[in-house]
């Protein structure tokens, strides 16, 4: 999900959301004990991940209630060690049911999704039932839609009335109705704009161990579950354009209805939207089917959607492994419901930005790169994204910089009024700010505000790995995230599996400091301290020579030559091996290498020309250096650079500004 | 009051006429600008003045060093120095008005040929800084008030049109705004009636009657020249305006190619900018002669 597609809202009651959130945490997995049970995930790709829940079903709309009408079957295989009692189902739209679920009653501000709904939604399950030998059991008829101690209504354990064994398959019939909210986060209707996500009941995902990873929909945590193949048959009014996960197999127009059957495998969600205002372009790009719908009149962006994606798909398939599937839809919503965009779904993802956007503004194609990332930091790899939200949200936000720098160069985020301004600085902006609040490696629901989410998550994390980037170099870190990638695709990723690739491609000193920086809230300054730089004269004092006591004074005897030192200190956690550059009187610069693990080095030097000044990290690869104003110092006596380029920009704009208001 | 004086005969009052004025002002406004800019200079100076390569790092590319500078919301530019300029730019606004005076003064009258002496363009414009500062300040607070309402009007219709969920939406609401811009245009260009009327019309009664008497009666003047001339004002100012709005974009151009550097490109960017400014202010005089060609007896 994109933090770039809605406005922010700031809530005070970070107290209140911290003891909220500590309430609602027995109800949610404990990531510890499942990660200290759970086995390395295997060195070699998966190309087809074990379908464990797959679904097939019909929806019906009816675009004037707002309602969809689903039925259809659960094949579910415990792939678990242990014997399963109970099930576990997710009712996500059941989040904006009423403002006693655990998603409105969070008080949690500084984040999108902050909006009232004024018109609510819920999923009502009418049926579960299991067929086993001869007896069907009606199964929703002992659902536990909500705990004593809380009326959320989101996650439903549904006791069975045997045991399913590991190993076996079992199908479940379902049949519900959805009542959608006026967009809220996500989903939701907007006129006749529909975005149907998180729609149907769909089973948590089951572990190792036998335990559903299930949790209550929280305001800023995202989804969990197991793959499989989905068999979507989509009945809407024949003059509304559809837009679904997977691509359409059967399609046809009777009774003024459109029905189109879409079926995709090896995924873990289905999503689809169906309007009549979409204006719709289809272009193969690296072999992959993609389908732009977007709203009259943004055919321009359309157009810079579609050039990210001709930039972004071999991008990502050489970094990260092919996309695996036929087709993708960027689906772009209409100007009201910026809520709806920026969020990603399996082969289907929503973008945004104002028809209005200049070209020198990237947010279309930041958000398209990113939501598009999330095919892998989400889709191929299905991390747990409420208990590792960093693992999706914060490895795809370092993914979405580097690859906009890769394609736009130091302007990645903004080109405009000579100034370019770098996604990557962007995150490192936001995500330094709160470097020392709260650690980036937290579920979702511990964070005790939105603004402390977004920037540690997305800003944070993708500081921490584009610093090492940029130390380690680009093919290092490729490699890394690479071997990741390999490694996670279709495998459930923990944090243990993105530390251990670190350190098998950079070595054991870049994990722990990956590690630090996730897990203890590392942080580093790099600071120079003190400077000095003097001519080199001859030792001043007294001294016994030949027989006689000779005084030399201080100030005689200058060689013409000089010499002094610098003093950097590192404070923080972290550290990173770090060049220091310096700049002579006479123009020329000479840099020495630090290897950043002490707490300070002194770097003497001795030349022909006085220092005028030195700069630690003269390239900017330190990223998470948490102070940049103190990254450097001109030497006692030298003349300053001063501060000439400003001077003169403001007063010329401030010449322009007296001219427009004092006629 | 009286003295020798006398307006100019109308097809001699013309800023070409009145250059050493002219630079008088822009060396005003050039001096209150740096006044107003020199705030931001210090904290970029105590931020960045230390570093080898000074302030250019705040040009540099991606930008990281600009960002913390201006959004630090705890020490940050925006926080510490900004509001200083806003109010120096605020309290020039009115100051300039004394520059203002001497040229209008000299743009209209003469002695003989010989232009008035700069101790008279000095006390015409103390004696006209008060009716000036009021036409100032009711043309500014109209105009923002007119600017309010094209806004708050473009977003009710972008509110009712957007539902449909169609970018000409926002094509629609923009278009809302410009009968709001071409009305605060025709106020701007009113309260420089206004202003030359000070000096053609009322410069005999300055200090015989109150400033804002003054200013109403300038005011119901500059009415006149409109109704009478109406084209020909909007058309002199609009085409100034085009050519003032030519040379910003001529500044930005030089900015791209020469933003961020030091040495003597820093001085030409400098000698670019100021042209503009130079330019800017010689185009004003030369609609303010116009207007007041337009409002003269």
């Amino acid at each position: 999900m994109s933090p770039f597609c809605a406005s922010r809202r700031h809530s005070g009651a970070v107290l209140l959301a911290f003891v909220l959130a500590l309430s609602c945490a027995p109800t949610l997995p404990a990531p510890q004990a499942a990660d200290a049970e759970r086995p390395a995930a295997p060195a070699t790709p998966t190309e087809h991940p074990e379908h464990v829940a797959s679904y097939t079903m019909r929806a019906k709309l009816d675009p004037a209630l707002h309602t969809v009408h689903g039925e259809g079957t659960l094949t579910w295989k415990n792939v678990s060690h242990s014997p399963v009692r109970e099930l576990w189902f997710h009712l996500y739209l059941n989040a904006f049911k009423n403002q006693s679920s655990n998603f409105m009653r969070a008080p949690i501000g500084g984040f999108r999704g902050a909006i009232v709904p004024t018109d609510w939604g819920t999923i009502d399950v009418k049926k579960l039932s299991w067929t086993d030998g001869a007896t069907t059991h009606e199964l929703w008829d002992a659902v536990e839609l909500s705990r004593p101690d809380d009326p959320d209504e989101t996650d439903a354990r549904v006791p069975l009335p045997r045991e399913i064994a590991p190993g076996e398959t079992v199908t479940f019939a379902m049949v519900w109705d959805d009542k959608l909210p006026q967009v809220v986060e996500r989903t939701g209707y907007d006129g006749s704009f529909h975005m149907v996500g998180q729609w149907f009941p769909k089973i948590a995902k089951i572990e190792d161990d036998g335990r559903f990873a299930h949790f209550p929909f929280h305001h800023l945590g995202e989804f969990y579950a197991d793959f499989g193949a989905y068999d979507v048959t989509l009945d809407v009014p024949e003059s509304f354009t559809l837009g679904a996960t997977g691509p359409a197999t059967e399609s046809k127009v009777e009774g003024g209805r459109r029905v189109e059957r879409h079926v995709q495998a090896d995924v873990h969600d289905f999503a689809w939207t169906a309007w009549d205002g979409f204006q719709k372009r289809t272009e193969t790009i690296a072999g992959v089917t993609v389908t732009a719908l977007y709203p009259p009149g943004y055919d321009d962006l359309a157009e810079r959607e579609l050039a990210t994606m001709r930039f972004a798909l071999p991008h990502y398939g050489e970094r990260y492994g092919a996309y695996p599937y036929t087709v993708l839809t960027l689906v772009h919503p209409p100007a009201t419901v910026p809520e709806a965009g920026g969020m990603e779904y399996p082969t289907l993802i929503t973008t945004g930005s104002p028809s209005w956007t200049p070209r020198g503004l990237l947010t279309p194609e930041l958000v398209t790169i990113h939501e598009f990332g999330h095919q892998y930091f989400y889709g191929l790899f299905a991390s747990d994204e409420v208990t590792w939200p960093f693992l999706d949200e914060g490895l795809n936000s370092y993914a979405e910089a580097e690859a906009m720098a890769k394609w736009r160069g130091a302007g990645s985020l903004m080109r405009m009024f000579d100034i370019e301004l770098g996604d990557a600085e962007g995150h490192a902006f936001r995500g330094n700010m709160f470097s020392k609040d709260e650690k980036v490696a937290q579920p979702a629901y511990a964070f005790t505000t939105g603004t402390h989410y977004g920037a540690l998550v997305y800003g944070r994390t993708s500081t921490i790995l584009e610093t090492m980037r940029r130390v380690h170099g680009d093919d290092a870190m490729r490699r890394a995230l690479g071997t990741y990638a390999k490694r996670a695709r279709f495998r459930h990723p923990r944090p243990d599996d993105l530390l251990g690739a670190i350190k098998d491609e950079l070595g054991e000193r870049a994990a722990e400091t990956l590690r630090v920086a996730l897990m203890e809230k590392g942080w580093v300054d790099y600071a120079v301290t003190s400077v000095a730089s003097a001519p080199v004269r001859p030792p001043a004092g007294l001294f016994d020579r030949g027989g006689k006591r000779e005084t030399v004074p201080a100030d005689s005897g200058a060689k013409g030559t000089f010499e002094g030192w610098v003093l950097v200190t590192r404070r923080g956690t972290l550290s990173f091996p770090v060049e220091v550059e310096l700049v002579f009187a006479d123009g020329s610069r000479k840099r020495e290498a630090w290897d950043g693990i002490a707490e300070s080095v002194r770097l003497p030097f001795h030349g022909t020309s006085p220092l005028r000044a030195v700069l630690v990290d003269p390239d900017a690869r330190i990223l998470l250096d948490e102070d940049r104003t103190n990254d450097f110092a001109t030497a006692p006596k030298a003349s300053r650079a001063g501060a000439g380029r400003v001077l003169e920009r403001a007063t010329y704009w401030a010449g322009l500004a007296l001219g427009a208001i004092a006629p | 009051m009286t003295d020798d004086l006398e307006l100019r005969d109308l097809d001699r009052m013309r800023a070409r006429g009145a250059v050493r004025a002219v630079l008088v002002v822009y060396l005003a406004e050039l001096a209150w600008s740096l006044l107003a800019a020199w705030p931001i200079r210090v904290h970029a100076s105590r931020s960045f003045g230390a570093h080898p390569d000074g302030d250019a790092v705040l040009f540099a590319p991606g930008a990281r060093a600009l960002l913390e500078w201006v959004g630090d919301d705890s020490g940050g530019v925006l926080v510490s120095a900004l509001p200083v300029t806003v109010a120096t730019l605020l309290v020039g606004a009115l100051v300039m008005q004394l520059p203002l005076g001497a040229l209008l003064l000299r743009l209209t009258h003469t002695r003989g040929g010989i232009p008035p002496r700069a101790g008279e363009g000095a006390a015409f414009a103390r004696r006209a800084f008060m009716p000036l500062v009021a036409i100032a300040l009711s043309s500014l607070v109209l105009e923002g008030a007119i600017l309010g309402g094209g806004v708050a009007a473009a977003g009710a219709l972008y509110d009712r049109l957007a539902p449909r969920g169609d970018a000409r939406a926002v094509v629609y609401a923009m278009t809302a705004v410009v009968p709001f811009l071409l009305l605060v245009a025709a106020v701007g260009v009113t309260a420089d009636l206004a202003r030359a009327a000070v000096v053609v019309r009322e410069r005999e009664n300055l200090g015989n009657a109150s400033a804002l008497r003054t200013a109403l009666r300038a005011l119901r003047h500059a009415f006149s020249g409109m109704r009478r001339a109406w084209a020909l004002a909007i058309g002199a100012w609009a085409s100034r305006w085009a050519a003032g709005l030519a040379l910003v974009v001529c500044g930005a151009v030089a900015a791209a190619y020469l933003g961020g550097k030091a040495g003597a490109a820093l001085v030409a960017l400098w000698v670019a900018h100021q042209i503009v400014l130079l330019g800017r202010t010689a185009l004003r005089a030369s609609w303010l002669a116009r207007a007041a060609r337009i409002v003269a007896p």
